[in-house]
C-alpha cells in the first residue's frame, strides 16, 4: 500500500513537472499583445460554440434572451444560427451574407432588408476576431486591456451613434472567446456569452451554403 | 395608352369603390352590452409586449423584426423599439401625444415612416378615442361598432358570431385603409391576448404585418 502511495506521488510529481511549462504559458496569457493573439488564433482552423444572447434596453424589465449556435471555418465562413425563440440563420460564405428565417411549418425562407448590410459588417468583423485580427479594421480604434479584454471604439462619429463600442472578453483557453458585448449606449447593449466551444473540428462546407 | 388607362383605373378605383358596410340597428338593450364588448378586444392597463413581426412590403422579400412595446391604455402613451433578430435597434420612439424619435436607422428614418408606425400601433393597441356613433348587425350577422376618427374617417370593430374580431379603418372617402384580425380564434396567449395578429395596409404601396406574440407582461405603475 505504501509503495502504491509513493508511486502515485512520484507519478503526480512527474505530471506536475510536465504541466508546469504549460501552466506558466497560460498564466503569461495569450492576449498580452496583438502579435500573441494573431499567433495563437493562427492555429485555429474552425470554431463552433453555443451562445446565449441578452438584449438589454431601458424599456425592458428583464433582458430579451435568444439562444443559438455558431460555426466558423477559416478564413471567412460563418454560420450564426438562432434556435430560440425565433429560428433564424445568418450564413456568410465567399463574402456573401444571407439571412433565413423560419416561417413555421413551411421551413426557412430567405429574407433581406433593413439590418442585413449592418449584419454583413458585423459578421465580417467576427471572422476577423476569430482569426485574431482584432486591430486590423481601420473603422475601429482597438484597445487591448488587462484581463484578456479588447475594446473596439468606432472612429467615425456617425458610426459611433449606431455602435458606441464593442467589448470582447477572451477566455483563458487560447483562441476562445468568452463573451462579446455590443454597446449602442450605456444602457442599451447586446451581450453574447459563449459556451461549449470546440476548436479545429471538421465542419462540412455545406453548413455555410445550404440552409434547411 | 393602355398603361395610362390602367394607371387612371388604379388611381381612381379606391375612391370609386369606397363605401362603409351597412349597419342594421337592433334594440337598445342588446346594443349596450355588445358595444362595450367592442372595446374589450384591446389590452387594458400597462403592458409590455414583445412580438416577432414579419413584414411583407409591397416590393421585395419579407423581413422579420422584433418589436417591443410598452403601452398604457389609460394614458394612451407608448414606448416602442424595433430591432433585428440579432439585436440591432433600428427604431426607437416615445409617444405621449407627440412622437419623439430616439433612434431611426435607414430605411426607417424616411419621412412619414414614424407617423405611419404611430397610426398602426394606435390602431392595434388602443381603443378608439371617440364614442361609438353606430352599432348593429352587418349583412353577415356580425356585430359592428363604428367610431369616428379625428381625420374624419371611421374605425369599425367587428365581432363575428364565432368569436373572432376584426378592426377596419376607413378614410374620409370611406376607402378601406387597414384591417387587423387575429390569425386564429383559438390562438390566444396565456394573458388572453391574441398570439398572432395580421395587419393589412390596403391600396397602392400596401403591406402586411404578421405579428406573433412572444412575451406579454403586465407592467406595474
Amino acid at each position: 500500500m505504501l509503495c502504491f502511495i509513493v508511486a502515485t506521488m512520484r507519478i503526480k510529481t512527474a505530471k506536475i513537472r510536465w504541466l508546469m511549462p504549460a501552466l506558466a504559458l497560460l498564466c503569461v496569457g495569450w492576449a498580452d499583445s496583438w502579435d500573441q493573439l494573431k499567433t495563437m488564433a493562427g492555429t485555429v482552423t474552425s470554431v463552433q460554440a453555443e451562445f446565449v444572447q441578452e438584449k438589454h434596453l431601458p424599456i425592458l424589465a428583464k433582458p430579451l434572451v435568444s439562444k443559438g449556435v455558431f460555426y466558423y471555418q477559416a478564413p471567412r465562413s460563418l454560420r450564426w444560427e438562432y434556435r430560440w425563440p425565433v429560428q433564424s440563420i445568418l450564413a456568410m460564405h465567399d463574402s456573401r451574407v444571407r439571412r433565413f428565417v423560419s416561417t413555421g411549418a413551411s421551413g426557412f425562407s430567405e429574407e433581406s432588408g433593413a439590418g442585413l448590410e449592418a449584419m454583413q459588417v458585423v459578421l465580417e468583423e467576427i471572422t476577423q476576431w476569430l482569426a485574431g485580427r482584432f486591430d486590423d479594421n481601420p473603422m475601429f480604434q482597438a484597445h487591448l486591456e488587462p484581463g484578456r479584454c479588447i475594446v473596439l471604439v468606432p472612429k467615425d462619429d456617425a458610426f459611433r451613434k449606431v455602435i458606441q463600442r464593442i467589448v470582447l472578453n477572451l477566455a483563458q483557453q487560447p483562441g476562445v472567446m468568452q463573451s462579446v458585448t455590443i454597446y449602442e449606449s450605456e444602457d442599451a447593449f447586446t451581450q453574447m456569452t459563449f459556451s461549449n466551444t470546440v476548436l479545429n473540428a471538421t465542419i462540412d462546407d455545406s453548413l455555410f451554403q445550404r440552409i434547411p | 395608352m393602355k398603361v395610362v388607362h390602367l394607371i387612371l383605373f388604379l388611381a381612381l378605383m379606391p375612391v370609386a369603390c369606397g363605401h362603409l358596410p351597412e349597419i342594421r340597428t337592433v334594440d337598445n338593450s342588446t346594443a349596450v352590452g355588445r358595444t362595450a364588448g367592442c372595446a374589450d378586444i384591446f389590452p387594458r392597463g400597462q403592458w409590455q409586449l414583445v412580438h416577432a413581426i414579419e413584414i411583407f412590403p409591397p416590393v421585395g422579400s419579407k423581413q422579420t423584426l422584433l418589436g417591443i412595446i410598452q403601452i398604457s391604455s389609460e394614458q394612451r402613451t407608448f414606448h416602442c423599439v424595433l430591432m433585428t433578430i440579432e439585436g440591432l435597434v433600428l427604431f426607437e420612439a416615445d409617444f405621449d401625444g407627440a412622437i419623439t424619435i430616439q433612434r431611426a436607422l435607414p430605411p426607417l428614418d424616411m419621412p412619414g415612416m414614424a407617423e405611419g408606425m404611430l397610426e398602426d400601433i394606435s390602431l392595434l393597441f388602443f381603443a378608439p378615442e371617440e364614442p361609438c356613433v353606430a352599432t348593429g348587425l352587418s349583412k353577415e350577422a356580425a356585430w359592428i361598432c363604428r367610431y369616428p376618427s379625428i381625420d374624419q374617417g371611421y374605425q369599425d370593430i367587428i365581432l363575428q358570431p364565432d368569436g373572432r374580431w376584426e378592426i377596419r379603418r376607413y378614410s374620409q372617402s370611406h376607402r378601406l385603409m387597414r384591417t387587423i384580425a387575429p390569425m386564429a380564434k383559438e390562438d390566444l396567449h396565456a394573458d388572453g391576448l391574441p398570439s398572432r395578429v395580421e395587419l393589412t395596409a390596403h391600396g397602392l404601396g400596401g403591406y402586411r404585418l404578421r405579428m406573433s406574440l412572444m412575451e406579454a407582461a403586465s407592467v406595474g405603475r
